[in-house]
């Protein structure tokens, strides 16, 4: 039998390292731009780019 | 002085020493003492003459985010007022646009309201030197006169958190810590640490010889991690952050780390003793190879700009040929280029604990991909 999609959610929610992962996911995606040295992310040279 | 062209604002990261290696503690592993700047004598403090050379250098190679870290050796010997004056120098920054970001390394035993008022004032951001619980601390922290400091490094952090200012923590991991990532983890979840950062012991000249007693191999190094990961995922809360997991993290999901030695170059950093000679790293610090020159005789802006740290920048990168085929490159940069320098004063030398970063890598990114599906 298929667990509800509810259930799903809940189990998938429960796996370690979630709250986690997603914290991380989240500050990359709203950070990217502060990783950048020269502080100019889309036109940087720079080489750790 | 020859200068190539001119580069753009490339320096985000400034090491001072205000008072050299100068410090109140002689920690058995410190890796001060494979410097030879290391000699204990009365303290001497960088005047604020040559801050404000540093400070005018930055204007021009600083990018708009300026991260000024004053390390040391013990950087609190130069005293609360120091710093205060020594911070209310960086206006002429601050003039040009440049947002400054004061940090502080110390091992927290000699500080007090005075010193945790200064931080609140001016949002300096510590971070303290303390090897987890007293049974690992004491073992390898202690004073010139052999006593064990846990008791008064703890009161400092005491004294952070009594005045609300946020603060991290540096851990060394030994060879007698490897088999305890429990007993670590548990301490800094009973501790409430909310930053932490967990860097192997590092014996360069005893490694060469196979003599290191004190520094973990990498094996060992990678298997601590590896285990401590596993409680901290486990654990699941994010607010508690372990900067090296969070950095391997950020480059599996696309992002970039933070620390310096999962970037593969040094360029973008400066250090500078209290004399006013700069270096890529406080890690170079006395070892003249890697001199970039002195703010005595040359600007901030030719040294940056100049031959020698073009060279050096050079002979960092082309250290990492053997890393060319590994598939982790990207996100581990290739190791810190100081730990390939110091085996055989060669950035051609392997990194050391490339093979722990192997480990991390495989486990963290088997434990991502779990979570993922």
């Amino acid at each position: 039998m298929k667990p509800s999609p509810d259930a799903a959610e809940a189990v998938a929610t429960a796996l370690p390292g979630m709250a986690i992962l997603a914290d991380v996911r989240r500050e990359v995606d709203t950070t990217r731009e502060l990783m950048c040295p020269c502080d100019d992310y889309d036109n940087c040279q720079y080489d750790n780019n | 002085m020859t200068t190539t062209k001119a580069s753009p604002r490339v320096v985000s990261k400034v090491l001072v020493t205000p008072v050299g290696m100068q410090c109140n503690m002689a920690c058995e592993y410190c890796c001060n003492q494979f410097c030879s700047d290391f000699v204990p004598r009365p303290v001497v403090t960088m005047p604020l003459g040559l801050l404000d050379r540093l400070y005018e250098g930055l204007t021009e190679v600083a990018s708009p985010r300026c991260t000024i870290i004053w390390h040391g050796g013990e950087p609190t010997f130069a005293g609360p007022a120091y710093l205060r004056s020594a911070i209310e120098h960086q206006a002429i920054l601050r003039q040009r646009g440049i947002v400054v970001q004061n940090c502080l390394q110390t091992n927290a035993t000699r500080l007090t309201d005075e010193w945790c008022e200064l931080f609140r004032q001016y949002g300096v951001r510590p971070s303290i030197s303390l090897d987890g619980p007293p049974t690992f601390h004491d073992r390898y922290r202690r004073t010139r006169s052999g006593h064990p400091t846990y008791g008064r490094a703890r009161r400092g952090l005491d004294l952070l958190r009594k005045h609300d200012v946020r603060h991290g923590l540096l851990v060394v991991v030994t060879r007698s810590m490897v088999p305890h990532a429990d007993q670590v983890f548990d301490w800094l979840q009973s501790e409430e640490i909310r930053h932490v950062d967990l860097l192997p012991c590092f014996e360069p000249e005893l490694i060469v010889d196979g003599r290191q007693h004190l520094s973990p191999t990498p094996d060992e190094y990678g298997r601590f991690m590896t285990d401590l990961f596993d409680r901290w995922w486990l654990n699941d809360d994010p607010g508690l952050d372990i900067r090296t997991f969070r950095d391997v993290l950020r480059s599996l999901v696309g992002g970039q780390p933070y620390v310096c030695s999962w970037r593969g170059s040094c360029s973008w950093i400066v250090s500078v003793n209290e004399r006013g000679e700069v270096y890529p790293c406080a890690r170079y610090h006395g070892l003249p190879d890697t001199s970039l020159g002195s703010l005595t005789t040359d600007t901030l802006s030719d040294l940056i700009r100049g031959r020698k740290h073009q060279e050096l920048r050079l002979r960092m990168e082309s250290g990492q040929q053997d890393c060319r085929t590994c598939r982790w490159l990207s996100a581990c940069g290739g190791g810190c280029p100081f730990a390939r320098y110091a085996l055989r004063q060669d950035f051609s030398s392997p990194y050391y604990y490339c093979r722990s970063r192997q480990l991390m890598f495989e486990h963290i990114s088997r434990r991502v991909e779990e979570a993922s599906v």
